[in-house]
């Protein structure tokens, strides 16, 4: 193992991970760089078993650019094809221009986003807790896929099934209710000036 | 306190078109004030709706709004313009028969700033015409998508060369002639990404486009009628980056390829790759 970096969650629980794992974490990465002598963390905010998803999350994606932010964005020198040979500056305009048409970053970038999907599948409170934790922690990717859980928990469902869902009360009344389709009365004929 | 009270974390952008039109306004009432963020319609891909006026869809929407007919696509365009606020980068029409040329004019007209979009398949012959005059009204294109090659493809090529100084990707499938080639090759040089996969095209149109369009960076030819990637293309394609001919064969044959399936991430090659 190279550098590691100890966490401590809200529960008391250590978890000892490497740097490059830790660091997906922009929050981490700059306590880390502060000068502290037990290279120890505390996050009281994420609890144990909401720590743990994280960085399981965060050690997939380790290694690998961040696809989600901006999908286009592998710097060449992340490249599985060009193993840190390419040569040129690596400013964001060539490097999005590199992993558009890099044949082999591409499906290393599919194959991660297939995983995340999987990793999203999960019921509605754990994505709750992962969207907190990733805003908390300041984890672009894992903010964007829990976002993209939510979103999916949510699919072809109608009002009711998603008040459900969510703990959610309906706080129409039945007049608001009868004003807002009073708004879309024109969708009856659409071509009226 | 209910799980996503903090609803600026909730992903109302992320929100398939359909949800977001039947469902996600009559939750709750910031709900319904969310829905209502021009943000959530800036990407509208009406390929992923079923418009036929029995569909799920169709029948939870008109249900939904109380409408005393069934939906046309006319009225949920509107209802989609309407909610963007003329904000909207992508715009895919549905492949189906439901779109009139109308809807594309209006659409011409309520969406200036366009940077992608795909236009319906089964128009007119007629209208097929009026194409390269509305394309006249979107100068901000990047990436264009014709299912099939319009009867105006020349003239529509001709057009986004003259007004469409950002345009960068096309993708487009037909019979490729010679003056279609000689048309790419000529009004669009700046061309960066070419997909003419299913298409009837010879060595010698493909040479035109590749001897013209020199800065190409994708180049998919996959599935096509009329060449075989020999020596020669080969070693001219070399400096494209991306390069797919998979499947192109001088004859027909019984053994077609598949056509490798997307993540559900993406709509089609030229609409991801804009940035969010």
């Amino acid at each position: 193992m190279g550098k590691t970096i100890k966490l401590i969650s809200g529960d008391g629980e250590m978890f000892e991970v490497e740097e490059a794992v830790a660091f997906q974490s922009n929050i981490i990465k700059s306590l880390a760089d502060e000068d502290n002598a037990d290279d120890c963390i505390p996050l009281p905010r994420v609890d144990s078993q909401i720590l743990s998803k994280v960085l399981e999350f965060c050690r997939k994606h380790a290694n690998s650019p961040s696809v989600h932010t901006k999908f286009a964005a592998i710097p060449s020198e992340l490249c599985p094809k060009h193993d840190g040979s390419a040569a040129g500056a690596s400013s964001s305009e060539s490097s999005s221009a590199h992993s558009e048409t890099c044949r082999a970053c591409y499906d290393a970038v599919m194959k991660l986003v297939q995983w995340d999907l999987e990793f999203v599948k999960v019921d509605l409170d754990l994505i709750h807790h992962l969207l907190k934790a990733a805003n908390y922690l300041d984890i672009e990717d894992l903010m964007f896929m829990a976002v993209e859980g939510a979103a999916n928990a949510i699919r072809g469902n109608n009002p009711e099934e998603i008040r459900k869902l969510f703990d959610l009360e309906n706080d129409f009344t039945p007049e608001e209710e009868k004003e807002i389709l009073k708004e879309y009365s024109w969708l009856d004929d659409p071509f009226e000036p | 306190m209910t799980r996503f009270s903090l609803i600026s974390l909730f992903p109302f952008h992320r929100l398939a078109l359909g949800d977001l039109a039947v469902a996600v306004p009559f939750v709750c009432k910031s709900w319904y004030r969310a829905s209502l963020d021009p943000s959530c319609w800036r990407r509208l891909n009406f390929r992923s709706l079923d418009f036929m006026p029995w569909s799920p869809f169709s029948r939870a929407f008109a249900l939904r709004y109380h409408l005393h007919s069934l939906l046309s696509f006319s009225a949920f365009l509107r209802f989609a313009l309407h909610h963007s606020r003329g904000v909207i980068d992508q715009l895919a029409f549905p492949l189906s028969s439901v779109v009139s040329i109308h809807d594309l004019a209006y659409a011409s007209v309520k969406c200036p700033r366009l940077k992608a979009l795909a236009l319906p398949d089964n128009l007119m012959l007629e209208d097929d015409l009026r194409i390269p005059e509305l394309e006249r009204r979107w100068k901000d294109l990047e990436h264009l998508e014709m299912e099939t090659k319009p009867s105006s493809f020349l003239e529509a090529v001709a057009e986004i060369g003259r007004n469409c100084p950002r345009f960068v990707g096309l993708k487009v499938r037909g019979l490729i002639g010679r003056e279609d080639a000689k048309a790419l090759a000529r009004c669009l040089p700046e061309l960066k990404h070419l997909e003419l996969s299913k298409s009837y095209l010879t060595k010698d149109e493909l040479l035109v486009v590749i001897g013209g369009c020199r800065k190409l960076e994708t180049l998919t030819v996959k599935d096509c009628l009329g060449f075989q990637a020999d020596d020669e293309i080969l070693k001219l394609v070399s400096r494209i980056e991306w390069f797919e001919h998979e499947g192109s064969t001088l004859v027909y044959s019984y053994t077609c390829s598949n056509i490798s399936s997307r993540s559900a991430l993406q709509v089609s090659f030229f609409l991801s790759t804009l940035d969010p």
